[in-house]
């Protein structure tokens, strides 16, 4: 078991390091970053000085190592377009998104598996296929169209909930958090449903596939055969095993949905991470770029790890504990 | 009385309008402590017999007609909550594949302590505790410690051991096994088979053995039942159908098995291949690969007839017995 770990944690930070050239990379091959430092009339002397000062003019092993070694401590440099530090950019953005990717992945796991498992069971109830239709629904519409929708229904129309922002937040250290407010949860509601509703949708699908797989497998065939009450032999036997192949989908789909928040967080304007990215592109602000890209690998490298550790407390097999005591 | 006594039992396979018979006019019956080989080539509805008996037909194959009686009761019009008072308890099942057979997430310990429990008033101790007797029994070495192994920790045969163990853990009076040893290399397969033999012996189980394998049969069964394309035509004891055999199908089963000890050269071979279910010839479904097949034959489906010492579905005894 400990094998297996040191070999999953070896592998995403090999990852790391390929997401981070790339995204060091980006530095040279967008324009010399030289040309936004200096004046437009500075001399060819006064550029090299400048190179030579930044240690632009070591060779590029070096300069990686550099680059490396900064990231490690949370330093990605200054943002061009804000003139502030990135870290500190990130830092004041980070916890918005999180916080809705967090909510956001409870409502799909917490409403998707419970519907996949329910489909999967009752696969001819007409319940079930109705609830197929709505995941069909969820799967096809466009996010920011999800989002509009309700918010022409729950803000303009009833007024229930507001359209854009993150209400007030509540600063814990360096993590403000919108959870400890009443206008920060409300706010919360739309973004996190839109976001929520096509991963929702698909994991439903998912469960729903793995659930009809497992229940046509031998082992099920067999347990009902030597008498095993329905009960456990669908909560017992059944659903953990459909657990092992959904949890891979899953892991992947969460990843997903800090990718998808972009969309989400332009159509409620919520102060995210992904709404920085976003200017940052227009401005060709590489520093927060760059920055961008390597958090998201991060977080999908950090829960794709989880996803790997947890399939290896769940399945035996993953394990790698061969030859246990075989022979008789 | 029988068993397990099954009367003119016959399955199809609906959907929607289309019709697929898969099993015509099977009867058959087991006695207390008796076992039945049930042979024949694959599709020829050995698996859906067994099934249908523990209610385990998958959908779309249904009983369509027949009854099927348990100990004196009759099973096929039951609820599920009804036969799972049946099944493991008075009907145990065995399936071919030991490997997919076992839930790979559980250690074998963990499916026999829940298997037992559920069956009996047993504490979890003391389910563990049979759990290790039923094993040391059935010859596992060291069973307290195979107790923790996964199913995939396990050789073919110990699996296949295990799963027998689950199968017979609430002393059920009939094991239908279903294949249990094909998928098993020779010498694993003869101490699979001295296990059932002993569980024979020393519980005094009936069991249904279906195989392919007529030498199986002719190694472990009293009776043997000989399945051809959803039908069964032959039924007679063991010694009388290798000695000789009726029905040219089961002429053909028996001459087919290779001999040390025989001056013969040659194995015979059937040629041709049993007809999908969806092609049944008219008359006799064998007909078209009977070398002794005549008019009739090709006309009229033939009734179980008695022939020898038992029975055959073949013109060839009409009129003699």
């Amino acid at each position: 078991m400990l094998a297996f770990v040191a070999q999953r944690i070896a592998q995403t930070g090999l990852v790391m390091l390929t997401v981070a050239f790339v995204a060091f990379a980006m530095f040279h091959f967008i324009g010399d970053p030289i040309n936004n430092m200096v004046s437009q009339d500075a001399t060819a002397e006064q550029r090299e000085q400048v190179r030579r000062h930044l240690g632009l003019d070591d060779p590029f092993p070096l300069q990686f190592a550099y680059f490396i070694s900064n990231a490690v401590h949370g330093d990605f440099g200054v943002s061009y377009r804000l003139s502030l530090p990135v870290g500190a950019l990130i830092a004041e953005r980070l916890p918005a998104t999180l916080e809705l990717v967090f909510v956001a992945a409870s409502i799909a796991l917490l409403v998707g598996m419970p519907l996949g498992v329910y489909t999967g069971l009752y696969r001819r109830g007409v319940v079930s296929r109705l609830l197929l239709g709505l995941t069909l629904v969820g799967i096809s519409l466009p996010t920011f169209l999800t989002g509009l929708i309700l918010i022409l229904i729950f803000s303009l129309w009833l007024g229930w909930l507001p359209s854009f922002g993150r209400g007030e937040v509540v600063d814990l250290g360096i993590w403000s958090t919108g959870f400890l407010t009443a206008s920060g949860r409300r706010a919360l509601v739309l973004p996190s449903i839109t976001l929520a509703l096509f991963q929702l949708a698909l994991i439903t699908r998912l469960v729903r596939a793995g659930m009809l797989e497992v229940l046509g497998s031998d082992y099920i065939r067999f347990a009902r055969a030597r008498g095993l009450p329905n009960r456990l032999v669908l909560f017992g036997h059944a659903l953990k095993n459909t657990l092992v192949p959904v949890m891979t989908n899953v892991g992947l789909q969460i990843g997903a949905l800090i990718a998808f928040a972009i969309i989400t967080e332009t159509v409620f304007q919520w102060p995210g991470m992904g709404l920085l990215f976003l200017q940052a592109i227009r401005f060709a602000d590489i520093p927060v770029m760059a920055a961008y890209l390597m958090l998201t690998a991060l977080l999908f490298g950090v829960i794709n790890l989880a996803v790997d550790l947890l399939y290896g407390a769940i399945d035996p097999r993953v394990r790698g504990e061969s030859s246990h005591h075989k022979g008789s | 009385m029988p068993l397990l006594d099954i009367q003119h039992l016959r399955i199809e396979f609906v959907q929607g309008r289309k019709r697929l018979v898969a099993l015509d006019d099977v009867s058959l019956a087991i006695d207390p402590e008796e076992v039945l080989g049930v042979v024949g080539e694959s599709g020829a509805g050995k698996s859906l017999t067994a099934m249908s008996v523990i209610g385990l037909l998958n959908p779309p194959a249904t009983v369509t007609r027949g009854q099927i009686t348990i100990d004196g009761r009759r099973s096929d019009n039951l609820t599920d909550r009804q036969l799972r008072r049946i099944r493991g308890k008075i009907v145990g099942a065995v399936f071919q594949e030991s490997l997919t057979s076992l839930n790979p997430l559980y250690t074998i310990g963990r499916q026999l302590v829940q298997t037992i429990c559920v069956h009996s008033d047993l504490t979890a101790r003391a389910a563990r505790g049979r759990a290790v007797d039923l094993l040391a029994e059935f010859g596992l070495s060291t069973p307290e410690r195979q107790l923790d192994a996964y199913p995939h920790q396990l050789s073919g045969g110990m699996r296949q051991r295990v799963v027998i163990a689950l199968a017979v853990c609430a002393n059920p009076r009939l094991l239908i096994a279903d294949e249990p040893t094909t998928a098993l290399d020779v010498s694993t397969q003869a101490q699979i088979l001295a296990v059932l033999r002993r569980l024979r012996r020393e519980y005094r189980t009936a069991i249904m053995l279906i195989t392919h394998d007529m030498g199986v049969i002719a190694e472990m069964a009293d009776r043997v039942a000989v399945m051809y394309a959803g039908r069964i035509v032959e039924d007679a004891p063991v010694r009388e159908v290798v000695a000789h055999p009726q029905h040219p199908y089961t002429a053909a089963l028996i001459g087919a098995i290779p001999r040390l000890r025989r001056q013969v050269g040659r194995l015979t071979r059937i040629d041709g291949a049993m007809p999908p279910l969806s092609a049944l010839p008219r008359g006799c479904a064998f007909h078209p690969r009977c070398p002794k097949a005549f008019a009739r034959c090709r006309e009229e489906r033939p009734p179980m007839l008695s022939s020898g010492g038992g029975r055959a579905a073949c013109w060839l005894f009409d009129g003699n017995g």
